[in-house]
């Protein structure tokens, strides 16, 4: 693709977040932060615990409005969307921990994933017409499908509470996949997740990449930021203080400074 | 006999209230404090629709005349407005407890006023006069009108049920439970939960203004002393033991509580002086199971069934469509073939 | 102007008995967490104590700590039977098996005692000016017991080695059991403390009014909620603030229209406050976002 053999920095730019601010109770949690994310490009934001990336996170999805600030996704200005609708122009979030849909099976979180709006009216819940069936007859073949792919397909019918953590963090990404997202932010991923496993996931973030898709990753995994992002924003005490290939990073005062004693490394 | 075409026919109407419950609460997951309060509106609501005008003194609105029929789905068009201008109060971004609250304190009030303002329903004294809807229309005579009723509700319970039932299979059915299990990520996936919650809320009105509706042919009459907000806590009871959120199980409960306990209240000794004394021990019974259930078998008697997928675990494609697959066939270690499919509705 | 001072003293004496009531809610859900949808049921089992005490002593300051003494019982076995024993469930459940509770209760006291109204008089004495405001005697105590119990909780809270538990528990209970808290006794002595005033509360609510009868802590319970609400659910101080506004505003509204209309009064205080301001009126809002 065209756009990955630019280099990242040069790419038009998928999300602009600019002079994001909100206050808690007197606290600045997120002050004047702004960072652009790439086209087609996978963006690490780290910082130490209390830095304000999950709330970074919270503002740009629209599960939080900011006191100032702007974010542009694609040319749309999401402050002041619901989330929702948000994820409806294909910015799609993860939690920090896994937040499937516990009493529905595994195909049913995939589905649901799938974003089939017009299959979900409550007239077509109670009169379904044949059209319908058929529709949603495609849509449950694309999710065995994807569960093939994540290696869900035994587990296809059980309660997705049932899974195991690693279980679950590959039905989350299933659930992102089906939804065909062009911007994907994923909170901690790596949360209690083993090597192997997280190995796993880092390919899929670059699956993504392939595709087109630009990916925000929160974690405080460095390995991992550095094997598969393209870029990093770093931010402490609510804002950016550093932005660029992780290699620049390494030397920056400012970041080791921020992280003096709260490195990990897996 | 006779006896029992009543416990039966009010069992029917009872599990119709119960199963507009499941789709607000057993499916949806809000827990609806005021449902009860519809019932008594749409009840209320028919009464005064199929008598004549009140006379003095006896005091209440409109009083039209109307057919049974009309009488009933005009109360149900009234409720569900009412239930609109609640619902879209009530369930734009309050959690679930002042949700709960919320409803409480709406169905508190409604109650307060028909007691009070008796202009509207004639206050404590109630509304009376409606006696065999439609019975002269189909030319059932006094006698057989009880076993009448009794089919209607029938009929009515098993189209409700039916429908209800799709509904929980549906997709629809599918995104209420999403919504039940964690709202946050239902609506990172694109949804409005506000806007789904509403529709199950107004059809749970529906279901709860066509109980209304027969309940009204079956009493006859209404006034406070026959509901209080406190009687949802029966339906509560009855969704929870049967089971909630699945079909068979809620009105399995509706049966066991309803007709457990009224057989069980019927056999207790009359104390005298004390004529309260049986129902209310009734309604702590049904306290005291709200909470065993609640503690030891929140799931009902007959849990919810997850819906089986019994399609073909191949992954093979059909020959007909050109497929991009993701690319995150990477986990599972195979090479990558593109997929795109129609049906999941997004060209990228 | 007579007449609005008049309605203001009123007032200050529903919200000095209001204050009682959502204080001792307010500590419930402080250490639990959860609303306490049986609260208004150990007002209940505070006056039915407190008439039968009465009927048997003729002692009215007897038949106020056998109310609160009850109290106190009802409030630690609510916790210990109840509360306790749903500690790993959802909170809601936790509420719904309260509502279950306040059910069986009050129609426990219905099935005995029968539903009606029963009367509870005690000599109230004449009423004086005070300044602006006309108080009977017994309206007096009522306030000036409130302040009273307020005072002392507040030392409690603030002062003792208890009252500091009881503010680390609310805080945070894991946190407060690592630094050696013992939480689980604390949240059941903290029930006592609730269920002391909460019973207390109805003691007084009974004579104030003149009546009770199995429901009638429960239909004080809305107004108790609309209070801690507007407090802050959880906050002592804010509560005492919420029942002020409460009392007056309901004491107010009433007698510019019917009081029977106070419920609804105070719901709809309650749902503008749960839209506006859920996390009281003393809490500077972070904007909530609606899905």
């Amino acid at each position: 693709m065209s756009t990955l053999s630019i280099p990242a920095e040069q790419r038009s730019s998928a999300l602009d977040v600019r002079g994001l601010c909100i206050s808690f109770g007197g606290v600045r949690a997120v002050d004047q932060c702004s960072f652009v994310v790439p086209e087609a490009t996978a963006v690490g934001l780290i910082g130490p615990n209390g830095a304000g990336k999950s709330t970074a996170i919270d503002l740009i999805s629209g599960f939080k409005a900011p006191d100032s600030g702007t974010v542009v996704f694609r040319g749309q200005e999401l402050i002041g969307m619901k989330p929702h609708d948000i994820s409806k122009l294909g910015v799609v979030r993860t939690f920090q921990s896994p937040r499937e849909w516990a009493s529905l099976s595994v195909l049913d979180n995939v589905l649901i994933g799938m974003r089939g709006f017009e299959r979900e009216t409550m007239l077509g819940g109670l009169f379904r017409t044949g059209r319908q069936r058929r529709a949603e007859q495609e849509a449950r073949q694309e999710g065995r499908e994807l569960l093939e792919d994540f290696g869900l397909t035994k587990l296809k019918n059980d309660p997705a509470g049932s899974l195991s953590g690693g279980q679950k963090r590959l039905l989350e990404f299933a659930r992102i996949a089906a939804a065909h997202p062009s911007l994907v932010i994923l909170d901690e991923p790596m949360g209690g997740v083993n090597p192997v496993l997280g190995e796993r996931i880092g390919k899929a973030v670059r699956s993504l990449i392939g595709q087109g898709s630009s990916v925000v990753v929160v974690e405080h995994n460095l390995r991992f930021i550095e094997d598969y992002c393209d870029l990093v924003v770093v931010m402490d005490q609510g804002a950016v203080i550093a932005e660029g290939p992780y290699d620049s990073l390494r030397d920056n005062p400012r970041v080791v400074a921020a992280y003096l004693g709260n490195v990990e490394y897996a | 006999m006779i006896y029992w075409v009543a416990i039966l026919t009010e069992a029917c109407i009872f599990a119709i209230m119960a199963l507009g419950l499941n789709v607000v609460w057993g499916m949806s997951g809000d827990f609806d404090l005021g449902y009860y309060g519809y019932v008594a509106l749409s009840t209320y609501l028919t009464i005064v629709l199929t008598v004549g005008q009140p006379l003095a003194p006896v005091k209440y609105i409109l009083g039209n005349n109307l057919p049974y029929v009309v009488a009933v789905a005009i109360a149900v068009i009234i409720t569900v407005l009412v239930a609109t201008v609640v619902g879209m109060v009530a369930l734009r971004g309050l959690r679930a407890i002042y949700f709960a609250l919320t409803t409480l304190g709406a169905v508190s009030v409604l109650y307060v006023v028909v007691q009070t303002y008796t202009p509207l329903f004639n206050g404590f004294n109630g509304v009376a006069g409606l006696v065999d809807p439609m019975g002269n229309a189909l030319g059932i005579d006094y006698n057989q009108y009880r076993y009448f009723l009794l089919g209607l509700c029938a009929a009515v319970l098993l189209v409700v049920a039916v429908l209800t039932s799709r509904l929980s299979r549906s997709p629809f059915g599918r995104l209420l439970r999403a919504v039940r299990d964690d709202e946050d990520a239902v609506a990172a996936f694109g949804r409005s939960v506000y806007k789904t919650k509403l529709k199950a809320y107004l059809l749970g009105a529906v279901l709860a203004a066509i109980a209304g509706g027969l309940f009204a042919a079956f009493l006859g009459a209404f006034n406070p002393s026959a509901w209080a907000p406190q009687e949802v806590l029966t339906l509560y009871a009855g969704v929870l033991v049967g089971g909630r959120g699945n079909i068979k199980g809620v009105i399995a409960g509706v049966l066991v509580v309803y007709i457990g306990f009224v057989e069980l209240t019927r056999s207790l000794p009359e104390i005298a002086g004390h004529p309260e004394f049986a129902p209310a021990l009734r309604q702590v019974l049904i306290g005291l199971l709200i909470i065993l259930f609640l503690r030891f078998r929140p799931q009902g008697l007959i849990p919810e069934r997850l819906s089986v997928d019994k399609g073909p675990s191949a992954g093979a494609g059909s020959a007909d469509t050109s497929y991009r697959r993701t690319g995150l066939a990477a986990l599972a270690g195979k090479a990558g073939r593109l997929r795109l499919t129609k049906a999941s509705g997004g060209v990228r | 102007m007579h007449v609005l001072m008049l309605d203001i003293g009123y007032g200050l004496v529903t919200a000095a008995i209001l204050a009682l009531s959502a204080v001792a809610f307010t500590l419930e859900y402080a250490v639990s967490r959860v609303a306490n949808l049986a609260h208004g049921e150990i007002l209940t089992v505070g006056a039915y104590t407190a008439f039968f005490v009465q009927r048997s002593t003729g002692n009215v300051l007897l038949a106020a700590l056998g109310a609160a003494a009850a109290g106190a019982v009802a409030g630690y076995a609510t916790n210990l039977f109840l509360i306790e024993r749903f500690a790993r469930r959802p909170i809601l459940v936790t509420f719904i098996a309260t509502l279950g509770l306040s059910l069986m209760l009050q129609n426990l006291l219905t099935a005995f005692f029968g539903a009606s109204s029963r009367a509870y008089t005690i000599n109230q004495g004449a009423p004086q000016q005070y300044g602006p405001f006309q108080f009977t005697q017994a309206e007096l105590l009522v306030i000036a017991s409130a302040v009273t119990i307020a005072a002392l909780l507040f030392l409690l809270l603030r002062r003792t080695k208890f009252g500091k538990s009881v503010r680390a528990v609310a805080e945070n209970r894991d946190l407060a059991r690592a630094s050696g808290i013992h939480a689980r006794r604390v949240i059941a002595q903290t029930w006592l403390v609730a269920g002391f005033v909460a019973g207390f509360a109805g003691f007084v609510l009974a004579e104030n009014v003149g009546a009770f009868s199995p429901s009638f802590g429960n239909g004080f319970l809305l107004i108790t909620i609309t209070a801690t609400v507007a407090g802050g659910l959880g906050n002592p101080y804010g509560t005492l603030l919420g029942a002020v506004l409460v009392g007056l505003v309901l004491e107010l509204a009433g007698a510019y229209t019917s009081s029977s209309y106070e419920l609804a009064f105070a719901f709809a205080i309650l749902v503008i406050l749960l839209l506006v301001r859920p996390n009281g009126l003393l809490v500077r809002q972070s904007r909530p976002v609606a899905a």
